[in-house]
């Protein structure tokens, strides 16, 4: 008895499983066979329309494929100009640190002994020096240690000059970095600032191509000068 | 008899009612007919060795259906057609069984 219900069992749970089997065969058969039957009941224009439309998706998939190849290559342009943008904003913030004095600068350039026995010169004969150097591409200019950039004052009182409010001795060494062959030049010239420095009494004026220069940055000079 | 009873109802069934399956879906039903096709000789085969578990028939059944449908699934989505693996290990199988069972048949009947 046991036997035959365990026999029964078997066979039931076996006859469920085939029964989905089959269940699932003839959809599946007819769904195909639904296809195939939709598909030969097309007209020719039927399906020449229905290929149309299928040329019309590869058509737009590859556009989008395109689309989105373009907008790759774009990000990386993109990315690579971001990073262009970023070096040449980086280069120009430490070009203009430079030219205002926040950095310290070294390199070539020249430097000028301006030696002024009768105190004759002015903050404005200085100013004209450092402007004359500084149109020919001094970058970084300093006056006895002392960096200066287009903020600093410079006055004649009591005989002394006074670079932002410190006395300067009566030597004046001017320090500028860059192009020394430029610079020398921009000063030695024939009938230019050392000539008409040099026609002053007590005033002579030594300029020198110098290798390496080392001009500290505006804070720093500072606080040599007050010491 | 009552598994060809079982068959033969599910052929019936499938007849009668008109299930639509989608095209996406062909693949998916596909293997799982495999898979079930592939348990339920498996079934018949341990049944007539006397060896017949029902919660390891049932357990497979599901299980193997279900993974099979799975694999398709993840094939499709690597690129990859994982799926022939699959028709393969339940082809192979299948055949198998079904050369148990004929030989035991033969016996039965002393067909040999």
């Amino acid at each position: 008895m046991g036997s035959d219900i365990k026999t029964f069992r078997f066979q039931a749970l076996i006859a469920i499983a085939l029964m989905l089997f089959g269940f699932g065969l003839v959809t599946q058969l007819r769904s195909r066979e639904q296809l195939s039957e939709r598909l030969t009941a097309q007209s020719e224009p039927d399906l020449v329309e229905i290929i149309d439309s299928l040329d019309g998706e590869i058509k737009a998939m590859r556009t989008e494929l395109t689309d989105q190849q373009i907008r790759l290559v774009s990000f990386r342009d993109n990315e690579a100009g971001n990073q262009a943008i970023i070096n040449r904003t980086r280069g120009e913030t430490t070009e203009l640190k430079l030219l205002l004095g926040r950095d310290a600068a070294q390199g070539r350039g020249i430097s000028i002994q301006i030696k002024d026995r009768q105190r004759l010169l002015t903050g404005f004969d200085l100013r004209q020096i450092i402007e004359e150097i500084r149109s020919s591409g001094a970058w970084a200019i300093s006056v006895n240690g002392r960096r200066i950039n287009e903020r600093t004052s410079l006055w004649r009182d009591a005989g002394y000059v006074y670079v932002d409010g410190l006395k300067m001795r009566s030597d004046f060494k001017i320090e500028a970095v860059g192009d020394s062959d430029l610079l020398y030049q921009t000063i030695t010239l024939p009938r230019g600032i050392r000539d008409k420095l040099d026609t002053l009494k007590g005033v002579s004026v030594r300029v020198r191509r110098e290798k390496s220069l080392a001009l500290p940055p505006i804070g720093v000079a500072d606080q040599k000068v007050r010491q | 008899m009552l598994p060809i009873l079982g068959l033969l109802t599910g052929i019936i069934l499938g007849l009668l009612f008109r299930v639509p399956v989608p095209a996406w879906m062909a693949r998916y039903l596909g293997i799982a007919l495999l898979a079930a096709l592939d348990s339920a000789l498996g079934g018949l085969r341990a049944g007539l060795e006397q060896k017949f578990n029902e919660k390891l028939f049932i357990g497979g059944f599901l299980a193997n259906t279900t993974i099979a449908g799975l694999i398709v699934y993840i094939g499709d989505n690597l690129g990859i057609e994982i799926y022939l693996a699959a028709v393969v290990a339940f082809g192979v199988r299948l055949f198998q069984n079904l050369a148990i069972i004929r030989r035991h048949y033969f016996q039965i009947h002393h067909w040999e």
